[in-house]
């Protein structure tokens, strides 16, 4: 009798606290504790509704000709004034970026976490339809490199920069090593240039053609400014 | 096998009692959640703080220029602001509970608990352990209308610094009992046990709370304010009102 009674108690104690877990006093459903002597009520208050959202933390922020989108930290997705449902299928809908094309008719988001996945909008008679979709990898936690020239999108992967021409649906890779640091294209869409760095810390620029053929790679002395190769390129 | 058993319940029970830590151990509070922040109300807490950690185990979900946050088992994210990202967080996308996160960037840190299933701030008092509040809340005077029997009680800070519960008195009777155990922040309102509070009606003019319908009585009427912190410090005011 004396030993079932002590395999009871934790048992209890057990299933009690995960029913009620304290987690330092929190109540996360919002039952008020009577605080109130029996008899009185707590102070009431009529409801309100200010005008400004929530407010949760933005992320990310793009224009395109005619309309603007910003992404938020809690998945919420803004595009000229109005939420977009955000079509992340995971548990965390988090909007990593987002990017508009210069003619307005586009607009790309990443978002989302297992899966991670890169949308392509194209918007239709004031409404923006899915156009592409694709899983990146889970392991990026930051902003990525997304951004359009013209009717091509260039974003970044696992693999490192891809290429995503939006009239012909081919698709191309830009690899090389080291962690990506920064990424700069020519409006023409023949060049990509990209900055790395390996695990010694050296940064070096791959040099690509939209195809994702690369044509060169050097050190990058960290000083010259990737605009200004772009215009000695033109 | 049994004592590995009963082993087993208490570990597994003490875990789910544990609470998160505070993000930087011995921070005083300058700013609380609720408080005035920029004439909205503050969806965390300030901290001064010049490093900062992780207040539970999780997966960073987002780090940027000088933000990180975290996810939890839970559906709580715990929010960091205005902190230079350590490298290594770059690296690994796990944190353990107490791993330096960075540096804060102006000596202080915002730090921010959000609820993604209730899709809402909540106050990181509640659920953190050792933080230490820089003051106790202090109530500057009180106030009676009498057409509408409204009560104004003036907090010196209009914030709420903390505060857990104010309770009235009249002539010795409890009358009142504001609780703010469930305090968070959802849409932009606060919003305590389903009623909503904006801005302007939580602190009301000049920082105040407003308790209506109270009766006083014609002549002298000796009230009392209670006002009682997280950690369940109280602060008494003794005024008299006469009508």
């Amino acid at each position: 009798m004396e030993k079932k009674f002590f395999l009871i108690i934790p048992l209890f104690f057990l299933l009690f606290s995960f029913l009620f877990p304290l987690k330092g006093g929190s109540d996360r459903h919002l039952v008020q504790e009577s605080d109130s002597p029996k008899g009185e009520n707590p102070v009431s208050s009529t409801s309100y509704v200010t005008p400004q959202p929530a407010g949760m933390i933005r992320t990310c922020y793009a224009a395109g000709e005619g309309f603007s989108a910003s992404g938020f930290l809690d998945g919420t997705l803004i595009v000229d004034g109005r939420p977009l449902e955000n079509r992340a299928s995971g548990k965390y809908k988090t909007v990593y970026a987002v990017a508009a094309s210069d003619d307005g008719r586009y607009l790309s988001v990443i978002a989302g976490l297992y899966p991670r996945t890169l949308f392509v909008y194209q918007k239709k008679q004031e409404s923006w339809n899915i156009f592409h979709r694709a899983n990146l990898a889970d392991d990026v936690r930051r902003n990525p490199f997304l951004a359009f020239s013209g009717d091509i999108l260039l974003y970044e992967d696992e693999s490192g920069i891809s290429v995503f021409n939006m009239t012909t649906f081919s698709h191309y890779s830009m690899r090389f090593s080291g962690t990506l640091k920064d990424v700069d294209y020519s409006p023409d869409q023949e060049y990509v240039w990209v900055v790395s760095d390996d695990e010694a810390g050296e940064e070096r620029i791959h040099m690509f053609l939209y195809n994702g053929s690369l044509v060169a790679t050097f050190p990058y002395d960290g000083r010259s400014d990737l605009g200004a190769m772009h215009v000695v390129e033109q | 096998m049994r004592k590995i058993i009963l082993l087993c319940c208490f570990i597994l029970a003490a875990v789910s009692l544990a609470a998160y830590d505070s993000p930087a151990p011995g921070g005083k509070i300058t700013a609380s959640f609720g408080s005035e922040s920029k004439g909205q109300f503050n969806t965390g807490i300030d901290i001064n703080a010049e490093e900062v950690f992780a207040a539970e185990s999780g997966e960073v979900l987002y780090y940027g220029d000088n933000l990180v946050a975290v996810a939890h088992a839970d559906s709580i994210l715990t929010i960091y602001s205005n902190v230079a990202v350590s490298e290594a967080l770059t690296k690994d996308i796990h944190v353990n509970k107490g791993q330096l996160l960075g540096k804060t960037k102006e000596g202080s840190l915002h730090f921010a608990l959000y609820d993604l299933e209730m899709e809402q701030y909540i106050n990181p008092l509640l659920m953190t352990d050792n933080i230490k509040r820089s003051e106790l809340p202090k109530v500057k005077g009180l106030s009676y209308d009498t057409s509408g029997g409204m009560l104004s009680v003036y907090m010196s800070d209009r914030g709420l610094l903390g505060l857990y519960k104010v309770q009235v008195s009249v002539d010795g009777q409890v009358v009142r009992t504001l609780g703010f155990r469930t305090l968070c922040l959802k849409d932009g309102v606060m919003v305590l046990d389903r009623e909503a509070f904006e801005y302007g009606t939580l602190y009301g003019r000049q920082g105040a709370f407003t308790f209506p319908d109270i009766q006083l009585k014609s002549g002298d009427n000796s009230v009392d304010i209670i006002v009682t912190d997280f950690y369940g410090k109280k602060v008494v005011f003794h005024g008299r009102i006469t009508v």
